[in-house]
């Protein structure tokens, strides 16, 4: 039943090996369950519940995110897991009446505890968005800004900082020559991933991506999921995405969200082949959603 | 403003469009324009004038707000 | 279906013609108004604009008047008053858009500025004549008739910026707030960079707009005839549109066109100033798309 979906992981090798990215290849392989299992969790949430004013939008979660793993959130629209990624680096704060109640535990840490600094969890915490949103400045400043707000001021600093992200987001050699054009006038797969560098800037633990190659062609697709695998090595990554097969080539953990309940999570492999609730087993092969 | 030079400053009631009268804005500025001390009857009045013509705008901008909200809905 | 024209298809054919026309129609009569008006304009007063029409001060005889003072008040009341209402607008704008709550005492608020900024601007100026000359005492000065014309643009300013920080994607704010940016640093350093272009067109508009009234100067007391060329903040002061109204409004057919003159120098200011609106909006859009 889930054939399509183990075709497109077996793909995911050709997907890596691409030229673009061939020092992928040695780390594009998913993690173990026993290596899942084994990672430490970077961040781990307890009975969170989550409200738009009356509006309950999600029940009693609890998920662990392995470190150096990709977490990948998956769900027909209007489950509820951009609502809970965006719980994750507090990012919900800037809606009007919501509430939450629950535990988000960044290291150990209650990120929702009353004196927590919202600035300090957001640089430790990154994010990429759906729809590519550089500022409509510099490519330069835009990478610049983050570390720039956290009081960075030196020029060569800024410059390393800089440069180093866009190497990381694959995308120093395209734009080295430009730093000073506007980031609009780059394509969309390269706004995307300067979104990323800039989010890499400000040298975050965890990294979170909601979408982030779902406005973008197949090929500046490729790229990005190349580069989740590369960032992994260093990163936390979770990302919510509406393409199962996205979820099955680049993630190590998988969660199905439905309704705005967790159904299910584990390790990707089994979540896809072996799936324990007949609810994910309808999704993941295609019959609602 | 600009009205008083084409409407005049006769200020007389009538219903005739062709005669001409005084428009509110321009009986203020002829009273200022006179120097009137402050406390005297004359200097009140604009006062008066000018709450009347606050309200009269302030009814006309209340009631095409309320038609703009109720139109706008239509296409949202 | 035959492609052949029905009786009905022509008819509404027919239709649509000629509501273009109509549309049309409207247009040409404004500009046929606004070509009426100048031609009238220039034809009596351009014999009259000579430099030293621009460098006397007024006189009794229309040969000899000159609008250096009112010119010289206008100007004056154009900084003051952008010196005055730009920051406090911008302020406004900004703490409606980005801090306050979306509660029933914005909503307030906002609707009292909507409706600010419809007032007619006699009432500000029997305000400013109440608020600025009287009481705060300080007579029939520039600096009162800069405050009263605040007091006329500022609804338009505030109205002008917050409809140019709202146009600034929600998106930028995300990214900005996701990179630990404060309230603060996301508004100074993005959001205000990026609607700057809108504000500022916003602001000459009402800026001219300002320029161009004379009923809140009158009814604070603003007179005509100024012999002298206002340097300080308490000077008594006259502007264009001042001028302007007194010389059309005198008996003698010379100073009508004196005042045709004076008008054209009032157009030239604000010409001035909307081209400098159209650069500004045209360089931003250049430099800025969504």
């Amino acid at each position: 039943m889930n054939f399509p979906i183990q075709n497109e992981q077996n793909d995911s090798v050709g997907v890596s090996s691409r030229p673009v990215a061939s020092m992928a290849s040695t780390s594009s392989i998913a993690r173990s369950s026993d290596e899942l299992a084994a990672a430490r969790s970077k961040i781990a949430v307890s009975n969170l519940d989550f409200f738009y004013g009356s509006h309950q939008a999600l029940f009693d979660i609890t998920l662990k995110v392995p470190e150096n793993c990709v977490t990948a959130l998956i769900g027909p629209s209007g489950c509820g897991k951009s609502t809970f990624l965006r719980c994750l680096n507090r990012m919900n704060d800037m809606i009007e009446e919501t509430r939450l109640s629950g535990n988000v535990l960044l290291d150990g840490e209650d990120i929702y505890r009353p004196r927590t600094d919202v600035v300090e969890l957001r640089k430790r915490v990154g994010m990429v968005f759906q729809k590519s949103n550089p500022f409509p400045k510099t490519i330069f400043e835009n990478i610049a800004y983050g570390p720039k707000v956290a009081g960075t001021r030196k020029r060569a600093v800024l410059q390393e900082i800089v440069e180093h992200s866009l190497k990381q987001a694959a995308l120093w050699d395209e734009v080295k020559d430009r730093m000073n054009k506007s980031a609009l006038q780059l394509s969309g797969g390269q706004q995307q991933r300067l979104c990323i560098a800039r989010a890499l800037a400000t040298n975050p633990a965890v990294l979170l991506m909601d979408e982030p190659a779902s406005a973008l062609d197949p090929a500046a697709t490729a790229r990005i999921e190349d580069l989740i695998f590369e960032l992994k090595e260093n990163y936390t990554i979770v990302i919510v995405t509406h393409n199962m097969q996205q979820a099955a080539r680049v993630s190590d953990q998988t969660a199905f969200f439905f309704q705005g309940e967790l159904v299910e999570a584990g390790p990707t492999n089994t979540l896809f082949t072996n799936p324990a609730k007949p609810q994910t087993e309808d999704y993941i092969t295609g019959r609602f959603g | 403003m600009a009205v008083t030079l084409a409407a005049g400053a006769t200020p007389k009631l009538t219903l005739n469009p062709l005669e001409s009268i005084q428009t509110m804005t321009a009986y203020i500025v002829q009273v200022s324009q006179g120097d009137t001390p402050a406390g005297t009857v004359e200097y009140r009045t604009i006062f008066a004038v000018g709450l009347t013509l606050f309200f009269t705008t302030m009814l006309m901008n209340v009631l095409a707000q309320w038609v703009l909200r109720r139109t706008r809905e239509k296409y949202e | 279906m035959s492609l052949q024209t029905s009786n009905r298809h022509s008819r509404s054919r027919l239709l649509s013609h000629a509501f273009a026309g109509i549309c049309l129609l409207s247009t040409l009569s404004c500009i046929a108004a606004l070509i009426l008006l100048l031609w009238q304009v220039f034809s009596h007063g351009i014999d009259w604009l000579t430099w030293d029409f621009i460098r006397n001060l007024p006189s009794r005889f229309p040969a000899k008047a000159g609008i250096r003072s009112a010119l010289a008040g206008s100007l004056w009341l154009l900084g003051l008053t952008t010196v005055i209402s730009v920051p406090i607008g911008i302020g406004a704008a900004i703490y409606l858009e980005e801090y306050a709550n979306k509660n029933r005492w914005r909503t307030l608020v906002q609707t009292n500025i909507a409706n600010l900024a419809g007032v007619p601007s006699i009432v500000y100026g029997i305000l400013g004549l109440g608020l600025f000359v009287r009481f705060m005492a300080l007579e029939r000065s520039i600096l009162a008739g800069a405050l009263t014309l605040s007091l006329v643009v500022l609804p338009i300013i505030i109205l002008a910026s917050q409809e140019a920080l709202r146009a600034v994607p929600p998106s930028i704010r995300s990214a900005s707030f996701a990179l630990g940016a404060t309230k603060w640093q996301t508004v100074w350093h993005q959001v205000l960079p990026a609607s700057i272009p809108g504000i500022m067109t916003g602001v000459i508009l009402a800026i001219a707009r300002a320029l161009g009234e004379a009923a809140p100067l009158l009814a604070i007391g603003a007179v005509a005839y100024i012999p002298f060329a206002p340097s300080r903040l308490s000077d008594e002061f006259t502007a264009l549109p001042i001028q302007i109204f007194n010389w059309s409004a005198r008996p003698q057919e010379d100073f009508h066109s004196v005042a045709a003159a004076g008008i054209i120098v009032l157009l030239g200011v604000l010409i001035c100033l909307n081209a400098i609106a159209v650069f500004v909006r045209y360089r931003a859009s250049k430099r800025i798309r969504w």
